[in-house]
């Protein structure tokens, strides 16, 4: 049995989550989920509770009249999460939608602003403009997502690179404007650490000084070279890249199980390809 | 196609039109594959059923005095807007005319606002149904619009709930059908009653209650009655006389109208007008009974290959059980009355 849709329908937007399109639904139409869910159940449509129940997202979609590609977008890629994120609001037509988008990063190109709240504007910055269509372009070759363990290390990287930026980092939320002004920099850092040639290099059997100094260098040009202090980032990257190292003379030897976030590199260290790249089911997203 | 029950099924029944396949020739209709021939033969029949609404006098009053209540309900009143009730007994066509009259109104407010919106819908068709309380008469708008509600929730909230949904798809006639299902002789019937008085009040939407016999049903008696009698323009649908040279003008019109309506090749068109008096007498001048008659004896037509509907073959085909009393009456009323030069 197909249920018939809500009288007032919403629309849904790219890899909006079930949660957030329920929400929009039930309050356009003057009800809860709660409300409707129950009466789901009542009619025995729903027979658990469980928020991520397939059958829930299938109802969903009746009620909203929706497609069947309608809430499939993945909760992980490559088995980092992929956690939905505030759409900007010029995108959601002032509504509150929450979505999950693998391909994009901090900011909304189309309508140049920060997907998160309190969605600031970069319109001015065309560093962070120009940061997102180089992480983008990045997704689409290496499958680096925003809340992966190279974006991570490469925010913390970029915060210890700058340190003013950082100050106001830790005093302000962290997808606030501070998050935008050291995104050029996470980026290419980000780039640099899942760059196969770097890691080839900063991983090789060649004098730890020849390698810090391949370091210092790209790590210079990835935060630009304007005077920042970049000591303590290098420190930061030399740690990980150093473990990574000694992680892959053990694995020579025998078998090693990964401990650390970090090890998550090594695929690009391998220059792996992601075997999904490319695959049907991947959507273009405009936003 | 079954009664519009769903918002969904509304919108079905308001985008279908029927239509009329072609008359054709013998010549070209022995060219036919069998394949094709049956196709043909079926789509005929399905032409016989579907929901084709002759403009008789009673749908031209009806439309003219509901396109008067809705533009005068358009004004901004704080009181309670002035509805229509519909009556007569079964089968005259009074589901028919109101499903028209709501039909008609959603075409031309989706020409003026468009037809794309998906957030529309100007009009409610409702089927109130028997022994209703209160919170089923209010289920019974919410079902049909699609909310689903939970399962603890009052007549009051579903009623706040359909009444805000209803605000937002600009709603403007809410048709109630069956309306004589309300039974407010016992205390829930009187709530469901007293509940849509209420409701219509709520909103801005002209209300058109359709029922069986309204004037002496509970819903018209007691001050609840009074309060809905005083807001309501009774239009009451009664069979076609025969006994007047108007009505035997307007049964004859509404018989070639019918006839007109009949995909048949060798059926020669006024050739029913002869027979209006035997039809009046087969179904007691009900619209719905003589339509029922003449589309079965027009798919018998076509099944059994004679192509035109006469005396023998009507005589053939049974009516509804109300017109087949109506007959029998009339049968042994002529068989008792007296000769006139006895009565002289």
């Amino acid at each position: 049995m197909t249920l018939p849709p809500l009288p007032l329908l919403v629309p849904t937007y790219p890899g909006e989550t079930v949660d957030s399109f329920a929400h929009r639904a039930a309050a356009t139409n003057h009800t809860t989920i709660t409300d409707i869910e129950a009466g789901l159940r009542h009619q025995r449509l729903l027979t658990s509770r469980a928020r991520s129940h397939p059958r829930r997202a299938t109802l969903w979609r009746e009620l909203g009249g929706l497609p069947p590609e309608a809430f499939t977008t993945p909760a992980t890629l490559n088995g980092h999460p992929v956690p939905a994120r505030p759409l900007c609001r010029h995108c959601a037509g002032g509504d509150t939608v929450l979505a999950r988008l693998p391909p994009v990063g901090l900011i909304c190109l189309s309508h140049q602003c920060t997907h998160d709240p309190p969605h600031s504007p970069a319109a001015d910055l065309p560093g962070v403009l120009h940061a997102e269509r180089r992480f983008r372009s990045l997704h689409r070759t290496r499958e680096l997502v925003l809340d992966s363990p190279a974006m991570k290390i490469a925010r913390d990287t970029a915060l210890l690179a700058h340190p003013t930026k950082a100050a106001t980092h830790h005093r302000s939320p962290p997808l606030g404007p501070p998050a935008v002004m050291i995104y050029r920099s996470q980026v290419a850092i980000a780039a640099m650490l899942t760059d196969n040639t770097f890691l080839q290099h900063v991983c090789s059997t060649a004098p730890a000084p020849h390698r810090q100094q391949y370091l210092a260098t790209r790590l210079t040009r990835a935060v630009g070279a304007n005077g920042n202090d970049i000591g303590k980032a290098l420190q930061h990257v030399w740690r990980i890249v150093d473990t990574l190292t000694d992680y892959l003379r053990a694995a020579e030897s025998g078998h090693r199980t990964y401990t650390e976030a970090f090890h998550e590199l090594l695929p690009y260290y391998a220059d792996r390809q992601p075997a999904t790249r490319g695959a049907p089911g991947h959507r273009p997203f405009r936003i | 196609m079954a009664v519009p029950d769903t918002l969904t099924a509304w919108r079905t029944f308001v985008a279908h039109h029927p239509a009329q396949p072609p008359t054709l020739t013998p010549r070209r209709l022995a060219s036919l594959s069998p394949t094709a021939a049956a196709d043909y033969h079926t789509q005929r029949i399905a032409w016989l059923a579907a929901d084709i609404v002759l403009e008789t006098p009673h749908i031209t009053a009806l439309g003219r005095q509901m396109r008067i209540l809705l533009a005068r309900n358009t004004s901004y009143t704080a009181t309670a807007r002035r509805g229509l009730a519909l009556s007569g007994a079964a089968g005259l066509g009074k589901s028919t005319a109101a499903l028209l009259i709501g039909k008609r109104h959603e075409r031309r407010m989706r020409d003026q606002r468009g037809h794309d919106d998906p957030n529309y819908a100007p009009v409610v068709y409702i089927v109130a149904p028997p022994g209703a309380t209160p919170k089923i008469l209010m289920l019974a708008f919410a079902t049909w619009l699609g909310l689903i509600t939970h399962p603890r929730a009052t007549a009051q909230h579903v009623s706040d709930q359909v009444v805000a949904v209803l605000r937002d798809l600009g709603t403007t006639l809410v048709i109630v059908d069956e309306v004589h299902n309300l039974r407010t002789n016992n205390p829930a019937g009187a709530q469901a009653a007293s509940t849509l008085k209420v409701f219509s009040e709520r909103l801005d939407a002209t209300f058109c209650y359709v029922g069986i016999d309204l004037p002496t049903a509970d819903l018209y008696t007691g001050d609840m009655g009074r309060q809905i009698k005083a807001r309501t323009i009774l239009h009451e649908i009664g069979p076609y006389t025969h006994t007047t040279a108007d009505g035997r003008d307007q049964w004859t019109a509404l018989i070639l109208g019918l006839e007109a309506l009949l995909p048949l090749r060798r059926h020669r068109r006024g050739t029913l007008a002869r027979h209006a008096a035997y039809l009046h007498d087969r179904t007691g001048g009900s619209i719905g009974s003589l339509r029922a008659l003449l589309t079965d004896a027009a798919i018998a037509a076509i099944q059994e290959h004679t192509e035109r509907i006469d005396r023998p073959l009507l005589q053939s085909i049974p009516t509804d059980r109300a017109a087949t009393e109506h007959h029998t009456d009339l049968q042994a009323h002529k068989r008792t009355r007296p000769p006139a030069a006895a009565r002289r």
